[in-house]
């Protein structure tokens, strides 16, 4: 084993370990000071950094660098082969990765200063850290799962930090439903993919599945993908993540998260390849999200939302660049584009501030920014255009009435079955996440 | 900031009156679009002020117009086009990586990044030399503001300059130089940054009030006038305008290349005890904050004060008025050398030099208002930070170019931040005025807002006799003399020794600082 399999192991690894000891330490009931915390965590990220430029160094110069442990668990023929890789396409996003975790952990340190949380958030940092660099330097779809729920999961408590009020958590439940259902996607690709080629790696070529099965297995990844990336008809969920600290929305829903799903596909590229129905898909996908975020941006009132729709947007149309093949313009799009939001987001509450300076600069007269594209249409369209972009597309309606109230309607009819069928008293209630993701969408719609 | 002046030099004298200075105006400066009141909110200003270059430096102001609207719309078109469809594709992903610079600096290093930046600014948008509009020039006066008288009479100047200095007690005995001190406060990243503004200014910057009144009492006939009025500016006087900036303790002082050549020693005695007194109010102030360490020295607090205005991750860039609880109107002299750990607003006022209470009314009218409005807010948003105030600050969201919101949304959100409030302690304030019971009632009584501020118990009052010190406390309306035995004050060297290490609450001291009777004086 070389130098740079070990720094590439010490990468992925080090935010991992500082999760599970802090987070253990904290079970046994001692709490680190902030000093101590921020510190342990500038250190850490520095060293990441450190880690993924000699890697970048590395890859350049040289091949791939791979590091294979063997198998988790083996079941009969099936095996979960723990494999990391880095090539060109991964080390860019392990860059952004460890320096947007470590630029968002020193804000944090002292925007959470004094803040109840303030463990929770870092902890959960770290965790988010080793999820992302999980998924960007796994070697299979298998391992490239785990870090993608990782990082999921984080997603969806950061989005639910303040516990102590309502919306947060039942914003947070209703990301949490659709991450869990468009990640049924990614589950049954990984499992089709083993059982059409017998691997789900991609260490040394690409799973060979070929016709109808490639463009299964694509359609899979690509529910996954969109769901991540929020894009039509999942982008509801985006606006709501906002919910958090401005740190987390930032590294979330501008920076990582949010360009994740577009990983994926970026990994699928021989496959999509191959499928110009799956490669039109994607692009079509892209294409309508690239609109529907342009429009429902242009109404919407606060800076977060706005920014997050500016966010969907731009992966829209990196979308689009991935359906087209266009790799590389891709991902320098994604760098660019988390790298702005990022910095957008943190400097959010500003707005208020930039405005006045802005406005002084030229002299007072900044509402006039020339035409806008929509007022090319008749007065009509555009009062009816203004109110589907108020609504987001009525996106969230869509989801609730025609998939989730069907689903409920569903489960209800199976579980009066039960009941009648079995003698036993128990009653399948819908529980409070059921019931929050019912009420959610209908709430706006009123 | 008063006691650190008066430790840094025993023989400068200070004295303190709302912010606005008795002129209520309109202001533009030479970078406003249009002026703006700066003024208490419930008074309407009816003349107007702008800053204008020197005859030498219109030119200047010229290039440096154009080009502040040229990095505007440059500014303004980078932040909505990386919002947009087509524009946004091309920004992004050709120069969006250029954002990681800022924002690397700005965590990094903000306080070196901050100076990096205004030395770009020193550099390539060079500020003009400016003088205000001081005169009535009564053809132009219609024009030029709608509605607005342009500039002051010099009848109208005498008026306000008189009115600050004589219930203020500073009407002879003049020291050779005088600052007039505004006050406001900048921070970074921050919804709630006017609200560590000036009360007094409505909610804005007070510096060009100060910078127009000291321009106003330093002019010949304006001085004349005061003379008939009882209060007697010696020739050798001379006043400058100044601002305090109460988040990085920076202090500005203005027109400094009028001041009388014979003036220049004073000049710089002067800065340097503003310096000395500003480090030292920082390192104060920096006792409450708890990522500044215990044991810094003034130096580093100063640092410390410095890159918290300018760090675009901190929601309490200072704590403002916080633990603000009792208002004291009268002489300095009863309360020079007491450590009241920056609770308390102190408002110069002498009674004997008031035998008709007309300054008295005149500054409770601004005073009780601006001083209570504050204390309640501050009391509200503590007692019930969720409903009266508007919760933690973390996952606000600007919406409408108006106010906050939590989150994707939520009602807009009022009052303070808890951040603002966290140390705050919630009491209603009290107001001691040093007079006697039956003229602050007279005062009181003639006062329809007053009333009802001390009638529905918003307010506190007491007074306390300028002759026999004895002190009268309201309660149910009706003066009555205090009596409780007191505990003597703990007495301290300095304030320092007194603060030291300590991050709580602190009682009231006793700081035994030397001093002598004449001297400079401030605000």
């Amino acid at each position: 084993m070389n130098a740079f399999q070990d720094i590439l192991i010490l990468v992925v690894v080090a935010p991992g370990l500082i999760f599970a000891v802090f987070a253990l330490l904290w079970l046994l009931g001692w709490t680190p000071s902030e000093h101590f915390l921020s510190g342990i965590t500038g250190l850490t990220f520095s060293a990441c950094t450190a880690g993924v430029a000699a890697l970048v160094w590395k890859i350049t110069s040289a091949s791939n660098i791979t590091v294979t442990f063997g198998s988790w668990f083996a079941v009969g023929s099936y095996h979960f082969p723990l494999v990391l890789m880095v090539d060109r396409l991964s080390v860019p996003f392990l860059a952004l990765a460890a320096v947007l975790s470590g630029l968002i952990g020193q804000f944090s340190a002292t925007y959470l200063h004094r803040e109840s949380g303030f463990l929770r958030f870092f902890l959960l940092l770290h965790l988010f850290a080793f999820g992302s660099l999980l998924a960007f330097a796994a070697g299979s779809f298998d391992l490239l799962a785990a870090g993608w729920e990782i990082v999921g999961i984080t997603s969806v408590l950061l989005i639910g930090f303040f516990q102590q009020r309502r919306p947060p958590v039942e914003n947070g439940l209703y990301v949490f439903g659709i991450y869990r259902a468009c990640d049924i996607g990614l589950l049954v690709g990984i499992f089709a993919m083993h059982h059409w080629a017998g691997t789900a790696s991609f260490v040394g070529g690409f799973p060979t599945l070929t016709g109808a099965r490639a463009v299964i297995v694509c359609l899979l990844l690509l529910l996954a993908a969109s769901g991540k990336a929020a894009q039509v008809p999942f982008s509801g969920w985006l606006p709501r993540a906002m919910e958090g600290p401005t740190p987390s929305s930032a590294i979330f829903y501008g920076a990582i998260s949010i360009h994740a799903g577009a990983y994926l596909l970026l990994r699928a590229q021989p496959l999509l390849a191959q499928s110009v129905l799956a490669s039109a898909l994607v692009i079509l996908i892209g294409a309508t999200t690239a609109i529907h975020g342009t429009i429902v941006g242009r109404a919407s009132s606060d800076a977060k939302t706005s920014l997050a729709y500016a966010t969907l947007t731009q992966v829209g149309i990196v979308f689009i660049e991935i359906g087209l093949g266009w790799r590389w313009l891709a991902v320098a799009h994604i760098l660019g584009n988390a790298t702005v939001r990022t910095m957008q987001y943190l400097r959010a509450p500003s707005m208020l501030h930039d405005y006045h300076q802005m406005h002084s600069a030229v002299g007072g007269e900044l509402s006039a920014t020339g035409k806008q594209i929509e007022e090319m249409l008749p007065a009509r369209v555009q009062l009816w255009l203004y109110r589907w972009a108020l609504d987001r597309g009525h996106l969230d309606t869509i989801l609730e009435r025609w998939v989730i109230a069907p689903l409920l309607q569903i489960s209800a009819y199976l579980s009066r079955q039960d009941c009648t069928r079995t003698p036993s008293p128990t009653t399948i209630r819908p529980g409070r996440a059921v019931q929050v993701f019912a009420s959610g969408p209908a709430q706006r719609s009123n | 900031m008063r006691r650190a002046l008066e430790e840094a030099h025993p023989f400068l004298e200070t004295y303190s009156a709302a912010g606005y200075f008795g002129v209520a105006v309109d202001y533009r400066g030479i970078d406003d679009p249009h002026g703006a009141a700066l003024c208490p909110v419930v008074v309407k200003p009816e003349h107007a002020v702008m800053e204008r270059p020197k005859p030498g430096d219109s030119q200047l102001l010229e290039s440096r117009r154009w080009r502040r609207r040229v990095l505007g719309l440059l500014m303004r078109n980078s932040f909505v086009s990386s919002k947009t469809l087509l524009r946004g594709w091309l920004s992004t992903s050709a120069l969006g990586l250029l954002s990681a610079v800022p924002l690397i600096g700005n965590l990094l290093a903000p306080r070196r990044f901050a100076l990096l930046r205004d030395w770009l600014n020193q550099a390539f948008l060079p500020e003009p030399r400016t003088e205000l509009t001081l005169m009535r020039n009564t053809k132009q006066s219609q024009g030029a503001v709608s509605g607005l008288l342009m500039g002051f009479t010099p009848e109208e100047k005498a008026g306000r300059v008189a009115s600050v200095l004589g219930p203020a007690g500073l009407v002879r005995g003049f020291a050779r130089l005088v600052v007039i001190l505004g006050h406001g406060s900048s921070s970074l990243n921050n919804p709630h940054e006017s609200a560590h503004d000036c009360g007094a200014c409505g909610g804005r910057r007070g510096g060009p009030n100060a910078r127009l009144f000291a321009a106003m009492a330093n002019r010949q006939e304006v001085r004349d006038r005061l003379r008939n009025k009882g209060i007697d500016i010696p020739p050798d006087t001379w006043f400058i305008g100044g601002y305090h900036d109460t988040c990085n303790d920076d202090v500005e002082l203005f027109d400094l290349d009028a001041i009388p050549s014979t003036h220049q020693p004073d000049l710089d005695f002067i800065r340097s005890s503003l310096d000395r007194a500003r480090a030292q109010n920082a390192l104060e102030r920096a006792r409450r904050f708890e990522s500044c360490p215990a044991d810094a020295d003034v130096e580093r607090a100063l640092r410390h004060v410095e890159e918290r205005s300018e760090h675009l991750a901190q929601p309490r860039p200072e704590y403002g008025h916080c633990t603000n609880s009792v208002c004291i109107v009268g002489r300095r002299s009863m309360t020079r050398g007491l450590f009241l750990d920056r609770r308390a607003f102190l408002v110069s006022y002498d009674a004997d030099l008031d035998p008709g209470d007309e300054g008295l009314s005149a500054l409770l009218a601004a005073a009780v208002p601006v001083c209570a409005g504050i204390s309640l807010e501050y009391y509200f948003s503590f007692v019930d930070n969720d409903r009266y105030g508007c919760g933690t600050k973390l996952p606000h969201n600007v919406t409408s170019l108006m106010g906050v919101m939590d989150g994707h949304a939520s009602d807009l959100r009022t009052g303070l931040p808890w951040q603002m409030v966290e140390i705050h302690e919630p009491v209603r304030i009290l107001f001691v005025v040093e007079t006697t019971p039956d003229r602050l009632e007279k005062v009181i009584g003639a006062s329809a807002p007053l009333k009802r501020l001390l009638e529905n118990r918003w307010i506190r009052l007491a007074t306390i006799d300028p002759a026999s010190a004895r002190v009268h406390v309201c309660r149910d309306g009706a003066f009555e003399e205090f009596h409780e035995d007191l505990e003597r004050l703990p007495v301290a060297l300095s304030s320092h020794e007194w603060y030291a290490g300590k991050l709580q609450h602190l009682p009231m001291a006793w700081i035994q600082t030397p001093r002598t009777a004449t001297g400079d004086r401030l605000r």
